[in-house]
């Protein structure tokens, strides 16, 4: 019983103050960064539940930035992966269009016939187009398009991954200062 | 007015839209101007406002120009035209020999936006208004 979890303050726990150690990664010190926009005290039990098994708490500072930074890295990861599929979804949206515009342009389909053909079924046609729900996720689409290489527009990306070019620019633009 | 720089935009109730190459990019459900589709339009174009909107106020980009004979000329640009009606692209005569690719929007709300501007945008941009390329100037004389 005297491993179970004490009754601390997790106030203190909230990554504001935990300095960059020495020898840390680019790629940390952005991880760190989303962890900021976490609120870590609603999700309590989440950073605990890294622990494992155990529950006991760890009284060693890197013990604790390990777990933090685990799950940040997680939470990144899947925001990341979310992304790629909305990527792999947007392409195929945009082949699909072009096949339909191809049929069009052949004569193949009346006018009438190609605007009822996207408005019944717009899961196969339109890009649902929306604003970052949070400024951080910027780093995400950084990464990913890093990763892809190659020449983007602002536009491109944005096609891409769903997001609006106007809000898109303002992101990158506070991202490069 | 003309606009050669990058991220110069237009926005406008019907426009003529010019491009060696202009092709319909993917239908989109904008979160400011609703079910549109995006048509791309590279190597050199241009699109003119013909039909100015009403009332006269900005959409999607506060620095966008809006009135009638305003012009965005450049490398490539995308232009988002309102509802999913599709558009004929017509073959035109786009410059010297070079043929290009016309549609027109009438009625429908349109924004267009340069994504790559010409090398030599600057010094286009920084022309006076009432400047005569010497080459025009020299066709009118030998006309006159």
């Amino acid at each position: 019983m005297e491993n179970l979890l004490p009754e601390i303050n997790t106030n203190k726990f909230i990554p504001k103050g935990i300095p960059y150690l020495e020898g840390q990664s680019k790629q940390d010190t952005l991880q760190m960064d989303v962890a900021l926009n976490i609120d870590i005290l609603k999700n309590n039990t989440s950073v605990f539940s890294f622990c494992g098994n155990s529950t006991h708490f760890p009284n060693d500072f890197n013990s604790l930035k390990g777990i933090i930074l685990n799950w940040v890295n997680a939470s990144y990861q899947a925001k990341k992966e979310d992304y790629y599929i909305i990527a792999v979804r947007n392409l195929r949206k945009k082949i699909n269009f072009l096949r339909l515009n191809n049929d069009f342009n052949n004569e193949e389909i009346s006018d009438e016939e190609y605007s009822q053909e996207i408005e019944n079924n717009p899961n196969k046609y339109i890009i649902d187009i929306k604003y970052l729900s949070d400024p951080n996720e910027i780093h995400c689409v950084n990464d990913i398009i890093n990763r892809i290489g190659g020449d983007f527009t602002y536009d491109e990306v944005g096609e891409l991954l769903s997001i609006d070019t106007e809000n898109l620019k303002s992101a990158f633009t506070k991202l490069m200062k | 007015m003309e606009n050669f720089l990058e991220r110069d935009s237009i926005e406008c109730y019907g426009a003529e839209v010019k491009s060696k190459k202009n092709q319909p990019s993917v239908p989109q459900n904008h979160p400011k101007i609703g079910k549109c589709i995006k048509y791309e339009c590279t190597r050199d174009g241009q699109a003119e406002i013909k039909k100015e909107l009403s009332p006269k106020e900005h959409k999607i980009n506060p620095l966008a120009k809006l009135n009638l004979g305003d012009l965005i000329k450049c490398k490539s640009f995308y232009a988002l035209v309102e509802g999913f009606k599709p558009k004929r692209i017509e073959k035109i005569k786009f410059s010297g020999q070079h043929n290009g690719n016309s549609f027109s929007t009438n009625s429908e709300y349109t924004y267009a936006e340069v994504t790559l501007a010409f090398p030599n945008a600057g010094v286009l941009a920084s022309f006076p208004k009432d400047f005569v390329r010497p080459l025009d100037a020299l066709t009118k004389k030998k006309i006159g």
